[in-house]
């Protein structure tokens, strides 16, 4: 399969300037990954880990404070690899929305409030297309909401009258209007219940099934990992520190971090107690040094003290971590 | 204190405090004021600056520099007392009005929003008018007060608002607080900047209505403020004579009082703003 | 095991639009349950099935249209202030970061509470009863001292807010999606704190959330909530092994489970909010996939079967 996204050592900071002096907040930290095409590619991660500031940078999205330090991000636009982060200005704006989308947490900062949805997506469609008359694009746009199975009444709507969970997927509808080949989705879930994440979910499972692209699912949640990606990367503290097929990182973990967050989620017919991580993730401003999860891991030792593990690959799998197989850390 | 350095840092606060700090020395230097402020003709008229007048002598006989010391004094008097009181009146409407709701709402902002509509010059200037004899500094402060009030109560009350419909107010409540000291401890703190910039912008405004008031004769004149001794340097025709020093003084004070409490308010204000502390208490950690 | 809280037909309706419309929703349905010493209870349900509106009138910020609400045997009217209630009754928010005002030292909370509960007369005292709190949800006074919100993480928060909560020893804890906002890792030590408290202090929770998995992790009973009615209730292990109604169903298949083997396979119906708690007769009966006419027409009445109550036409003989 061929990747559509690849990120090579990636690095870029916030520079802070505090009353204090400098704070530099590492937020990605030398990331590299292959995302494939026509895929549902998870990555997994909690609030702090630097998972919103990694779609950032892949959609090419640096402004100040947040600076690039190192690394590529590479696109394959028609069969050619292109350097995301060396692109002219102008370039990079008509690839958005055409190659890459963005579906940023909370839909209710995609839409003007105070506009009808209508107006929002055909302003969105006349600064991208050009040459068409209003009345066709706005059959696209009605044809589109059809085929992802939304009423094409909801244009007619102001976002304050949708619920949460219609909000969010209208906004989904829109990030896709034009077909781009990679979608990301920051978070689609979050603020919704059980009932409204499926529908969304369901959503996007039926978009990349019908349009073969890949999206690129950024959530914290692993059940939903487990249900909607086939290949997924669990980020840590700025780094991934897991990466591989859905099914062989839920069967087998082999990260401690992964183990944690994996034994640690409840599930129905099973009362048994369960365990959180010890501690709470560090702060990227004030990074232990070596591997990043030793001052939480009952397995560290002498050397991940002193070194940063890098990924390596233990089969199918990738994983950073000097015990590259690490007993079981959770029983279960 | 730690805000002071902090504040420091602004140029705007630095300049403006400084400024103002003169202005008050100034009008502390009343106290030590070798003449009488209302008795006329206690020295030769009309001279211009010299060693023994810094600022020369006005056309009733005064020395200037004296004279603006009592002017600058006077009129941060009335202007002190015009902010202070129609602050305290602004925070009680506001936050009872905003917090209790209902009726009560109804009735205070019935009463702010008549006050705002009515022609406010107009009726500052009737009013001064048939009070003219009693127009002291604290009854002209007052006054200035009365109208002063009811715009920020507005202002105040919509924040309370918002801030009600914030979790921490459940906190709170659940803790125990009642109305007076729930609304005292968690929204004052964001009120703040507000109350204080809207302070200051009161200040400025009530200075310089004392001086519209005083060029229409409708305070008592004898008492030396920005305001009227720039009214008698007219009426003597100080310009059309060439006494530049008497007309000037006040003007310049004025000037600089105005562009002080500017400053000052700006970036204090600033300084306030919760989401700036937010982030400051964030850069701490 | 006694009685702690009685809910009877409690009822609350909303007027919508202006003065002049009729329109009227009754986003909770004349509801009853109730709690015993030492239990954990859940309200689950989708968002705007009613159960926070539940809550607020628990809490006493809501007035209730209709029903009762007992503690102990006394009418929650009965009670002369708020402050009484709360010694009884306390609550723990979603939003950790909204629970504490960020202007203000997080320990300021918690001297509040002392003083003016009149729990300690003097500082010192104070500070030893609040340090027993503290200890018993993982943090110290030492910690938490001198510093505002911002200065911690959700997790640490949200134990922040249920010490304070513990400060009166209430009898009922009221936890409103405690651990929604909270990061995964750190769920499970929060939800395991509920049930340290309840067995070991005696502290019955009711547990609001739309998030099965947990519910029946950590509590004894629980009552499915859809547009203001209960539609199933009974011993955890009962509704949420052995589900009877369709919307109970609906709500286990929609979870996400942690198991790759399980992928997402049946369509669901997705209706609008409004529309649902407008409707006559059973309020599920648009999605419900068993529905027949009658659903349609009349509204259930609650059931027995097997020591779970059910509200639904199907389970009614």
């Amino acid at each position: 399969m061929l990747p559509v996204i690849r990120a090579e050592d990636l690095q870029a900071f916030y520079v802070l300037e505090t009353l204090r002096g400098k704070k530099v907040v590492r937020a990605v930290n030398g990331v590299s990954l292959v995302i494939p095409e026509n895929t549902v590619y998870g990555l997994a991660g909690e609030s702090g880990c630097g998972k919103t500031t990694l779609l950032k940078v892949l959609l090419g999205n640096l402004e100040p404070p947040l600076r690039h330090f190192g690394g590529r991000v590479l696109y394959r636009v028609d069969g050619e690899y292109l350097d995301a982060l060396a692109l002219p200005e102008g370039k990079r704006q008509k690839l958005r929305w055409t190659y890459i989308s963005y579906i940023p947490q909370g839909s209710m900062s995609v839409f003007n409030p105070v506009a009808k949805l209508r107006t929002t997506f055909m302003d969105f469609l006349e600064s991208h297309v050009s040459g068409k008359m209003r009345q066709e694009l706005l059959r696209h746009a009605e044809e589109h909401l059809e085929r992802l199975g939304l009423s094409p009444k909801i244009l007619e709507a102001y976002p304050h009258q949708l619920s949460g969970g219609m909000r969010q997927r209208v906004a989904i509808a829109l990030a896709t209007l034009l077909n781009p080949r990679v979608i990301l989705a920051d978070e689609p879930t979050t603020a919704l219940d059980v009932v409204a994440q499926r529908a969304v979910l369901q959503l996007l499972s039926d978009i990349q099934r019908k349009l073969r692209n890949t999206i690129v699912l950024v959530t914290h949640d692993m059940g939903i990992h487990a249900t909607v990606t086939t290949r997924m990367a669990i980020m840590y503290a700025g780094r991934i520190v897991e990466e591989g097929w859905t099914q062989d990182i839920f069967t087998t973990p082999l990260h401690p971090y992964t183990q944690y967050l994996i034994r640690s989620l409840p599930r129905i017919g099973d009362k048994r107690l369960r365990e959180s991580a010890p501690g709470s993730p560090p702060s990227l401003a004030q990074l232990p040094p070596g591997c990043p999860f030793h001052p939480r891991c009952p397995l560290a030792f002498e050397r991940c003290r002193e070194e940063v593990p890098e990924l390596e690959e233990v089969g199918e799998q990738k994983v950073a971590c000097f015990l590259r197989r690490a007993s079981h850390v959770v029983t279960s | 204190m730690e805000a002071l350095r902090e504040l420091f840092r602004d140029y705007r606060f630095a300049v403006g405090f400084v400024i103002f700090l003169f202005l008050v020395v100034l009008a502390f230097l009343s106290f030590a004021s070798p003449y009488d402020p209302i008795r006329q003709l206690q020295v030769p008229r009309d001279r211009p600056p010299s060693r023994a007048h810094i600022l020369g002598t006005n056309s009733k006989g005064q020395d200037v520099f004296w004279e603006a010391t009592f002017s600058i004094r006077n009129s941060l008097i009335i202007a002190l007392i015009a902010g202070l009181v129609s602050r305290i009146v602004a925070i009680l409407v506001g936050f009872v009005a905003g917090y209790r709701g209902g009726t009560l709402d109804r009735v205070l902002m019935g009463l702010a929003d008549g006050l705002l509509v009515i022609p406010l010059f107009l009726i500052l200037v009737m009013v001064a008018m048939l009070l003219r004899g009693s127009m002291t500094l604290v009854n002209t402060g007052l006054l200035l007060a009365f109208f002063g009030w009811a715009w920020d109560a507005r202002t105040i009350r919509s924040q309370i608002l918002s801030l009600r419909e914030r979790e921490f107010t459940k906190t709170s409540v659940l803790s125990g607080n009642g109305t007076m000291s729930l609304v005292i401890r968690e929204y004052l703190p964001f009120t703040t900047p507000l109350i204080f910039s809207t302070l200051i912008n009161n200040i400025a405004w009530a200075i310089g209505m004392e001086i519209v008031l005083a060029i229409l004769g409708l305070v008592r004149l004898e008492i030396p403020t920005l305001g009227t001794t720039l009214q008698w340097a007219i009426t003597y025709q100080a310009m059309l004579l060439g006494h530049w020093w008497w007309i000037s003084t006040p003007v310049v004070l004025t000037i600089l009082l105005l562009v002080a409490l500017y400053w000052l308010s700006v970036s204090v204000s600033e300084y306030l703003d919760p989401r700036m502390r937010i982030q400051r208490v964030g850069a701490r950690s | 095991m006694s009685l702690l809280l009685e809910v009877q037909n409690l009822t609350k309706v909303f007027a919508l639009g202006s003065i002049f419309s009729r329109l009227r929703l009754t986003a909770v349905d004349r509801v009853s349950f109730t709690i015993e010493e030492g239990e954990i209870f859940t309200l689950a349900g989708e968002s705007g099935c009613g159960k926070t509106t539940t809550a607020r009138m628990i809490l006493g910020f809501e007035p209730p249209t209709g029903g009762t609400i007992r503690y102990r045997g006394k009418a929650l009217g009965e009670f002369t202030d708020r402050k009484s209630w709360f010694r009884e009754v306390q609550a723990v928010f979603q939003n950790p970061f909204e629970t504490f005002n960020p202007l203000r030292k997080v320990e300021s909370y918690f001297f509040e509470t002392v003083f003016n509960f009149k729990l300690a007369a003097q500082k010192d005292q104070a500070e030893r009863l609040i340090e027993e709190k503290l200890q018993a949800v993982g943090l110290s006074l030492e910690e938490i001292e001198g510093k505002y919100p911002s200065e911690f993480s959700g997790g640490q928060l949200q134990r922040a807010s249920i010490a304070r909560a513990l400060l009166t020893n209430p009898s009922l804890l009221v936890a409103d999606e405690p651990v929604s906002m909270v990061d995964a890792s750190l769920r499970m030590s929060i939800v395991n704190l509920f049930r340290k408290l309840c067995d070991a202090f005696a502290v019955s929770v009711l547990y609001i959330t739309h998030d099965l998995a947990t519910a029946y992790y950590v509590s004894d009973r629980i009552a499915v909530m859809f547009r203001g009615n209960i539609v199933e209730m009974g011993k955890v292990e009962e509704v949420l092994g052995n589900p009877r109604h369709p919307y109970t169903r609906l709500l286990l298949e929609s979870i996400p489970e942690p198991d790759p083997a399980k992928r997402l396979e049946e369509r669901i119906v997705f209706l609008e909010e409004r529309e649902e708690y407008l409707r006559a007769g059973c309020k599920f009966a648009g999605r419900c996939p068993e529905a027949w006419e009658l659903c349609g027409r009349e509204a259930p009445q609650e059931v027995e079967v097997d020591g779970v109550l059910v509200r639904c036409h199907k389970w009614a003989k």
